[in-house]
C-alpha cells in the first residue's frame, strides 16, 4: 500500500430501494476516492445521494436498500464483502461519521461526559474513572468552556453546537483514518459554523485522518476543502481540487451550481429552464441523469453513461459535451 | 441543442403507476391483515344482513327434545340448554351486536369530534374545562364507567349504547382536538397573510378532512372494542338479558354447560365476538399502518 | 422537577374531585330511581317512602351531595344493602384478593411482554415477529370471559392441570393468618407450605387467563417502543464507537422506550380492573370484583358506588405514580 492508494476509494457502487413493486437505482455506478490526510468536499443537493453514500460506507443501510454492484475499498478491505461483526470492528476505529441532527445523535437519557467516557472505554479499554477524566480533557479539547460541568450535563440542556462538538469528541475517542461530516453545520449559527470547522480541521491536524464532508454548500467548500465532488441524482458529476473547480468548472451541472459565477463573457444558457426534478423520469434514465435539465445535452447523454474523464491531472468530469459549454474549451 | 426525446423508464406501462387507484391496490395488497380482516368482516356483514334468513331454525324456539346435542350436520353449532340452535341464535345475535357497535361509535364520534374541534380551535377557558372532564371521564376503565352507567340507568339497549359511548367519547375529543391544533398552528400563519376576514369556516372545512383520518382509524378500533364491552355486559347481567339474542348472553347462558362438558354453548358465540373484534382490530391497525406519515415516504 | 411534581398532584386532586362529583351525577342524577328498583314495581307507595327515606333520597340535590362528599371526607361509603355492613369494610377485607390477583397477572404480563416485545422487535418482519403481531392483535379483541371459559374448559376439565375454579383455596385447607391479606405473600411469611402450593396452584390459572389479555398491549408497545428506538439516531452513533449490541438493547434503547411502555402499564391497569369483574366472578375469587357483581345482581347502590369510587381513585393514583416516575426516569422531565 503506498502512500498514493487513497484511503478510501469506492468504485461503481449502485445502491436500489424499492418503490411500489419497482427499485429505483438511488446511487448510480457511483465513483471516488478520498486520500490520506485529505479534505474532500461531496456536494449535492438535497436527495443526490451523499448522505446515502455515506451510509453505506459506514454499514448503515435500512434493510428495503440494496446494493446493486460495486465495492468500497477502505485500506485494503471491501467493506461491501465484510459481515455484520467485520463491519462492526471496522466501524470506530477505521470510519466514523458525524451526523446531520446533532442532538438527536445522543442519547437524551445520558449525560455528555457519560457518552463521550464510554467510547474512550470501550476504544482503549481503560477503567471508569480514566475515561471519564479523559473524556473531559476531550471535551475542552474540542473547545467546550467548563467542560468538567457540561459534562455533567445532558444533551438537551446544551446548545447544538455544544452536542455537535460533543459528538466531535466522541469521534475523536475513536481516532478513524477516515471521518465522514455529513452536513455537520445544518442549523447552527454561521459563528458556530465556522468553530465547527475549524475544530474539524484540528481534528485533522490531531490525528491524520482523512475528512470527507458532505454538503449543499459550495461556499463551505471553497473554504475548506482541498478536493471537490460532486454529484447529482446518484451519480458523480465532476471532481477536481478545488482551485480547479472554481476556476474552471467543467460540468453544466457544475456551472449551474455556481450560478453566479458564471463570467459574463462567456455565452451560457441561464439555468431557469431546469424545474423540481422529476423523480420517476430522473431515476429510470440509462445515460447521464442531468440531461433532462442539462442546457447543453445531446441525444447520447440520455442513452449512455459518461465515463469520467481525465481533463487535467486531477481534474476528472462525466460528461459527453463538456466542450460544448466552453465553446473551443481552454 | 436540448433533445425533445423523453425517455421511458425501465418497466414503465405509461405511468399507471402514478394513478392513485394503482397505488391504493398495491398498498392493500401489501398488507395481507387489512385483506384479511375486511374479508371477515365482509362475512360477518352478509351473515348479519342475510342471515337470519337463511338459517332454518328460530332464534327463539325452544325444543327440550333436542337440548345439549354436540355440533352436527344439522346443528353445525350445536344445540343449547333449552333445544335451541345455537347457530341460529348466533346469526340473528350478530344483528344485535353489530347494530349496538355502530350507533355507539356513531355517536361517541358524531358529538366526541364536535367536541374536540370546538375546543381545539376557540381554546381558552372552555377548553381548559373541557379536558378537565375528559380526564375525569378517562379516569375510570372504559368497562367500568359503562357499567355503573348501565347498572343506574336500567336494562335496555339503548342504555347499553349511551353507556358506551360515554366511555368512548373522550378519545375522540381529544383526537381531535390534537389535530386542531396543529392544524391552526400550520394554517394561522396561511390565514393570516390572506384577506384579513378570512372566513374561519374554510378553516374548518379544511381541518375536517385532516382529522377524519385518525378518527376513522379510533373508529374503527372502537367498533372492536364496543362490541367487546356489550358482550361484557350482557355476560354479567346487564343491559341486555336472556332470552335476546346477544353474543354475552348466549356466552353466559352457556357457561353453565362448561362444568357438564358441553363445550359448545359457551364456545361459538365467543369465538364469533373474538373474531368479529379481530377482524375491526385488523383493519384499524392496519389503517393505522397505512395512514401515518411514514407510510407516505413510500 | 418541584414544579412538575406539585403540578401532576394538582391535577391528580382535581381529577378525583371530578371523579368524586361524577360518581355523584350517574348515581344520583341520572334517571332512575335506585329505591324503585330496589323495592320493584310492586310496592306500596309507604314503603317507596321509606326506602327513599333510608337512601337519602328524599332530601335536595344539593344537601345529598354535602353529605356525600362529608361522609366520603371520613372514609364512610355508605351501608351495603346485601351484606349490611359499611361498604369500604366490605372492600378493605376483599381488596388483598384482588391485588394478589392482579398483581400476579401484571407480573407475568411485563415480563412476557417486555421479552417478546424485545425479541420481535430485533428480529423484525421475522415469521416470529409476525407471530407476535398476531398474538397483540388476537390479545387486544379476545373476549375475557370467553377465553376464560376456555381456559378452565381445557385446563381444569379435560387435563387437570388447573385447580378448580372455585375461589382461592380448596375446600378443606385453612387459609393463612393474615398479615397482608394475600395468600402467597402470607403463608410464604408464616412457612405454610400447604397453604402456599394450594393458593399457587388456585391463583394459577385466573391469574394467567388475565395476563394472557393484559400482555397484549405490553408487547405491542414494548416493540413499537424498541423499533422506534432501534432506528433511532443515536443509536448510529453508539454503534459507530463500537458499543456491544447487548448494551445498546439494554441501556439505551429500552430506558429510552421506558415513558410509552409506562404509559402502557398505566392503561393497562384500567383493563386490569375491569377484567377482574369478570374473571372474579367466574372463578369465585372473592375480591371487589365479584363484590361489584353481586352488588349488581342485587342493586346494592351503595355498594356499586363505592366500587367506582375505589377503583377510579386507585387508577388516578397510579397513573399520578406513574408520571412522577416519568420524572425520576427521564431527565428531560427531571430537569427541563
Amino acid at each position: 500500500m503506498t502512500q498514493d492508494t487513497p484511503l478510501l476509494d469506492i468504485r461503481s457502487l449502485s445502491v436500489s430501494f424499492p418503490r411500489y413493486d419497482q427499485r429505483v437505482r438511488v446511487l448510480d455506478r457511483v465513483s471516488f476516492s478520498v486520500g490520506r490526510g485529505a479534505f474532500v468536499g461531496l456536494v449535492g443537493e438535497s436527495g443526490s445521494g451523499k448522505t446515502l453514500s455515506s451510509l453505506t460506507t459506514m454499514g448503515f443501510l435500512p434493510p428495503s436498500a440494496r446494493v446493486d454492484g460495486g465495492e468500497i475499498w477502505l485500506n485494503g478491505q471491501n467493506l461491501l464483502a465484510l459481515s455484520p461483526e467485520e463491519m462492526s470492528k471496522v466501524r470506530g476505529r477505521k470510519v466514523a461519521m458525524i451526523f446531520q441532527s446533532t442532538r438527536s445523535a445522543l442519547n437524551p437519557m445520558m449525560r455528555a461526559g457519560d457518552q463521550v467516557a464510554r467510547a474512550i472505554r470501550i476504544q482503549k479499554g481503560v477503567g471508569r474513572k480514566e475515561a471519564y477524566a479523559e473524556a473531559v480533557q476531550l471535551l475542552r479539547q474540542v473547545g467546550i468552556a467548563d467542560a468538567e460541568k457540561r459534562a455533567r450535563a445532558y444533551p438537551h440542556q446544551l446548545s447544538g453546537g455544544m452536542c455537535q462538538r460533543v459528538l466531535v469528541a466522541m469521534m475523536l475517542a475513536c481516532r478513524p483514518s477516515l471521518l465522514i461530516a455529513d452536513e455537520p453545520t445544518t442549523g447552527l449559527d454561521v459563528t458556530i459554523q465556522a468553530q465547527i470547522f475549524e475544530m474539524i480541521r484540528e481534528v485533522q491536524r490531531e490525528t491524520g485522518a482523512s475528512i470527507l464532508l458532505i454538503t449543499h454548500d459550495l461556499g463551505v467548500v471553497a473554504e475548506t476543502c482541498q478536493r471537490v465532488v460532486v454529484m447529482y441524482a446518484g451519480q458523480i458529476m465532476e471532481s477536481a481540487s478545488v482551485a480547479s473547480l472554481f476556476a474552471r468548472p467543467l460540468h453544466p451541472y457544475t456551472r449551474m451550481l455556481m450560478g453566479s459565477v458564471l463570467r459574463v463573457d462567456r455565452r451560457v444558457e441561464p439555468p431557469g429552464a431546469a424545474s423540481v426534478m422529476k423523480e420517476e423520469v430522473t431515476y429510470g434514465i440509462v445515460g447521464c441523469r442531468f440531461a433532462p435539465r442539462c442546457p447543453v445535452a445531446l441525444p447520447v447523454c440520455w442513452e449512455q453513461k459518461p465515463q469520467a474523464e481525465v481533463v487535467e491531472n486531477d481534474h476528472q468530469v462525466a460528461c459527453h459535451n463538456w466542450r460544448g459549454v466552453h465553446g473551443t474549451g481552454h | 441543442m436540448v433533445s425533445e426525446a423523453v425517455v421511458k423508464p425501465k418497466g414503465e406501462r405509461g405511468g399507471v403507476r402514478d394513478s392513485r387507484a394503482w397505488r391504493t391496490w398495491y398498498v392493500l395488497r401489501s398488507h395481507p391483515s387489512m385483506i384479511a380482516g375486511l374479508v371477515v368482516l365482509a362475512i360477518v356483514l352478509f351473515v348479519t344482513i342475510a342471515g337470519p334468513s337463511l338459517v332454518p331454525y328460530k332464534p327463539l324456539k325452544t325444543d327440550p327434545e333436542n337440548r345439549l346435542l354436540p355440533p352436527s350436520a344439522m346443528h353445525p353449532m350445536g344445540t343449547d340448554a333449552f333445544g335451541r340452535d345455537i347457530l341460529s341464535r348466533v346469526v340473528h345475535g350478530a344483528r344485535l351486536d353489530l347494530f349496538i357497535a355502530f350507533s355507539v361509535v356513531a355517536i361517541a364520534l358524531g358529538i366526541g369530534v364536535l367536541v374536540g374541534m370546538f375546543s381545539g380551535y376557540y381554546g381558552g377557558k372552555a377548553d381548559d374545562i373541557i379536558m378537565r372532564i375528559t380526564d375525569v371521564i378517562l379516569a375510570f376503565p372504559s368497562f367500568i364507567l359503562a357499567l355503573a352507567i348501565t347498572a343506574i340507568l336500567g336494562n335496555s339497549i339503548p342504555n347499553v349504547i349511551i353507556a358506551i359511548a360515554v366511555a368512548y367519547i373522550p378519545y375522540f375529543v381529544r383526537l381531535t382536538r390534537g389535530e386542531v391544533l396543529s392544524a391552526k398552528e400550520r394554517d394561522y400563519a396561511e390565514a393570516a397573510r390572506c384577506v384579513g376576514n378570512s372566513n374561519w369556516r374554510i378553516i374548518y372545512l379544511h381541518l375536517l378532512p385532516n382529522c377524519l383520518t385518525p378518527a376513522l382509524v379510533q373508529a374503527t378500533l372502537c367498533l372492536g372494542w364496543a362490541i367487546l364491552d356489550a358482550s361484557g355486559l350482557a355476560f354479567l347481567g346487564l343491559g341486555i338479558r336472556p332470552p335476546t339474542p346477544e353474543w354475552g348472553v348466549l356466552v353466559s347462558e352457556g357457561s353453565r354447560d362448561i362444568i357438564s362438558g358441553q363445550w359448545w354453548t359457551s364456545f361459538f358465540p365467543g369465538a364469533v365476538i373474538v373474531l368479529t373484534a379481530f377482524a375491526f382490530n385488523l383493519i384499524g391497525d392496519s389503517l393505522r399502518d397505512v395512514t401515518s406519515p411514514t407510510e407516505a415516504v413510500q | 422537577m418541584r414544579r412538575y411534581v406539585l403540578r401532576r398532584l394538582a391535577l391528580a386532586f382535581v381529577t378525583l374531585c371530578g371523579v368524586v362529583i361524577v360518581v355523584f351525577i350517574i348515581t344520583r342524577i341520572l334517571p332512575g330511581n335506585p329505591a324503585a328498583v330496589r323495592v320493584g314495581p310492586y310496592a306500596k307507595p309507604e314503603l317507596l317512602a321509606q326506602i327513599e327515606k333510608e337512601m337519602g333520597l328524599d332530601k335536595p340535590l344539593p344537601v345529598q351531595f354535602v353529605d356525600y362528599v362529608a361522609k366520603l371526607a371520613r372514609g364512610d361509603m355508605g351501608k351495603s344493602w346485601r351484606t349490611g355492613q359499611p361498604v369500604q369494610k366490605d372492600l378493605w377485607q376483599r381488596l388483598p384478593a384482588t391485588l394478589e390477583l392482579a398483581l400476579a397477572a401484571t407480573l407475568i404480563a411485563i415480563f412476557a411482554g417486555v421479552i417478546l416485545g424485545i425479541l420481535a422487535a430485533l428480529f423484525h418482519n421475522s415469521w416470529f415477529d409476525h407471530v407476535v403481531r398476531i398474538f397483540t392483535i388476537f390479545g387486544a379483541s379476545t373476549a375475557l370471559f370467553w377465553l376464560a371459559l376456555v381456559f378452565i374448559f381445557v385446563f381444569y376439565y379435560r387435563l387437570g392441570w388447573a385447580a378448580s375454579p372455585l375461589g382461592r383455596l380448596t375446600v378443606g385447607i385453612e387459609a393463612p393468618a393474615r398479615i397482608t391479606g394475600m395468600f402467597i405473600v402470607d403463608s410464604a411469611l408464616t412457612g405454610n407450605t400447604v397453604a402456599l402450593k394450594d393458593s399457587l396452584h388456585h391463583l394459577a390459572l385466573p391469574a394467567f387467563t388475565l395476563a394472557f389479555v393484559v400482555s397484549a398491549p405490553i408487547t405491542k408497545i414494548v416493540r413499537a417502543g424498541m423499533l422506534d428506538q432501534l432506528n433511532a439516531d443515536y443509536i448510529r452513533t453508539a454503534k459507530t464507537i463500537g458499543v456491544p449490541m447487548r448494551e445498546i438493547l439494554w441501556r439505551d434503547a429500552l430506558r429510552n422506550a421506558m415513558i410509552p411502555i409506562l404509559t402502557t402499564i398505566g392503561i393497562v391497569f384500567g383493563y386490569l380492573m375491569a377484567g377482574n369483574v369478570l374473571v372474579e366472578m367466574i372463578f369465585a375469587w372473592p375480591g371487589i370484583g365479584s363484590y361489584a357483581w353481586m352488588a349488581l345482581l342485587n342493586k346494592d347502590f351503595e355498594a356499586i358506588q363505592g366500587f367506582v369510587l375505589l377503583i377510579a381513585a386507585m387508577y388516578v393514583f397510579l397513573n399520578l405514580a406513574i408520571d412522577l416516575l416519568y420524572s425520576v426516569i427521564d431527565p428531560r422531565i427531571r430537569l427541563g
